[in-house]
């Protein structure tokens, strides 16, 4: 897929969803093979989830303000 | 009433691979070279991998106590840079200068940036280099180890002989290459008695896919190619170039200390070019430089570099039009 989750989780975390979207947050389709396979147990899925909801919000605000 | 039912998102189940899974795997990987040193430079040798390990393991609980959070031993990654720390060294090395560079390799290399995966840079080697840096005396006097199969060699360890011939004769004494090389080197780091060991720890960890073989075998072979190339202009630049493979600690860097999951790219070409990159000045350092050896040097330097190799060569993602540079 291309996608980073460590550094989408990370954007998330420190609230940089624009950040977030320029990484394709969006492109996520939640499939879970990070958190599956993730050694440490990071609850990776989950919090790409989140981040992929505020993304949506933060997309939906800038096309109104356009 | 009491919750029934925990609901989560997916994933329900997860890999039974876990950190301190993968450290046992490496361990695994390292004990039949940790075995052949004790037997090569006795109950010292022992003595060196008990005392780096119990202080790597001491060192990064008192900080995690400190700071406050849940003790993080149990992922045992202060074991395995306790161990590739103590497999760097010479097996010569005062206890307390062991003591005083794995708090550089712990604390200074590895907690203070947050924890495993947060450093920037390879624990052990950076615990190495304060030592080399500091205690050159100490750090380069090695001892020939009991079972060696090069009788004629002047110096401890084939490396270090290149140097001292090329400085002093202007050429180079050329070793014979057989099996038995590879079984017992002519000395060296305590970790760099037996090639077969490393070479076997190495293919199991490629075999559990702990570790993927980009980084190793394009480190090995630029390293190989380069010294051919030299070889080639000149034969009296450098040792041969299956020595300059089998010497030193060219194997354990590349296995086991280049392929570190947070200091190594993470893509392919990133991978790809790290390695080119460590073989490169390691054989520049080796050749050119003051010392003998340059694994150490080289793969701190390309780790500098991999944040910016994680930047430039991401592949693109699924579907993404966007035009990238790579």
């Amino acid at each position: 897929m291309g996608l980073v989750p460590r550094e989408l989780e990370q954007n998330f975390l420190i609230n940089d969803t624009s950040k977030n979207i320029d990484d394709n947050i969006m492109s996520c389709i939640e499939c879970g093979c990070c958190s599956y396979i993730c050694p440490s147990r990071r609850l990776l899925a989950e919090t790409i989830k989140a981040g992929k909801k505020k993304a949506a919000i933060y997309l939906s605000h800038h096309k109104e303000s356009k | 009433m009491k919750e029934l039912m925990n609901v989560t998102f997916a994933p329900h189940v997860r890999s039974n691979m876990t950190t301190s899974t993968i450290m046992l795997y490496v361990i695994a990987a390292l004990m039949s070279s940790v075995v052949l040193s004790v037997i090569n430079y006795g109950l010292y040798g022992l003595t060196l991998y008990g005392v780096f390990v119990s202080a790597a393991l001491l060192f990064e609980h008192t900080f995690c106590v400190i700071q406050g959070k849940k003790s993080s031993i149990k992922d045992l990654s202060a074991v395995v840079t306790g161990l590739l720390f103590a497999m760097t060294l010479p097996p010569t090395l005062p206890l307390w200068t062991a003591v005083v560079g794995v708090f550089f390799a712990i604390v200074v290399g590895k907690m203070v940036f947050g924890g495993i995966g947060q450093n920037p840079f390879n624990p052990a080697l950076t615990g190495r280099m304060v030592l080399l840096v500091s205690f050159p005396a100490l750090m380069t006097s090695f001892q020939r180890p009991v079972y060696t199969t090069i009788d004629a060699l002047s110096g401890a360890t084939i490396l270090g002989n290149a140097k001292t011939d090329i400085a002093t004769y202007g050429y180079i004494s050329h070793f014979p290459i057989d099996i038995n090389y590879l079984l017992f080197t002519a000395g060296g780091s305590l970790g760099e008695i037996s090639l077969i060991a490393l070479i076997i720890g190495g293919l199991l960890l490629l075999y559990k896919q702990i570790i993927s073989w980009h980084i190793p075998v394009t480190f090995i072979g630029t390293v190989f190619i380069f010294t051919f190339i030299l070889n080639q202009i000149d034969g009296n630049i450098t040792i041969s170039s299956f020595h300059h493979v089998f010497s030193g600690g060219l194997l354990l860097g590349a296995f086991f200390m280049a392929t570190d999951y947070s200091i190594s790219p993470m893509f392919i070409v990133g991978k790809i070019i790290f390695g080119i990159g460590c073989g490169f000045l390691t054989v520049i350092i080796r050749v050119y430089g003051g010392y003998p050896e340059g694994v150490g040097f080289a793969i701190l330097i390309m780790n500098a570099f991999v944040p910016m190799l994680d930047k430039f060569f991401r592949p693109n993602v699924f579907g993404d039009r966007d035009e990238k540079l790579f």
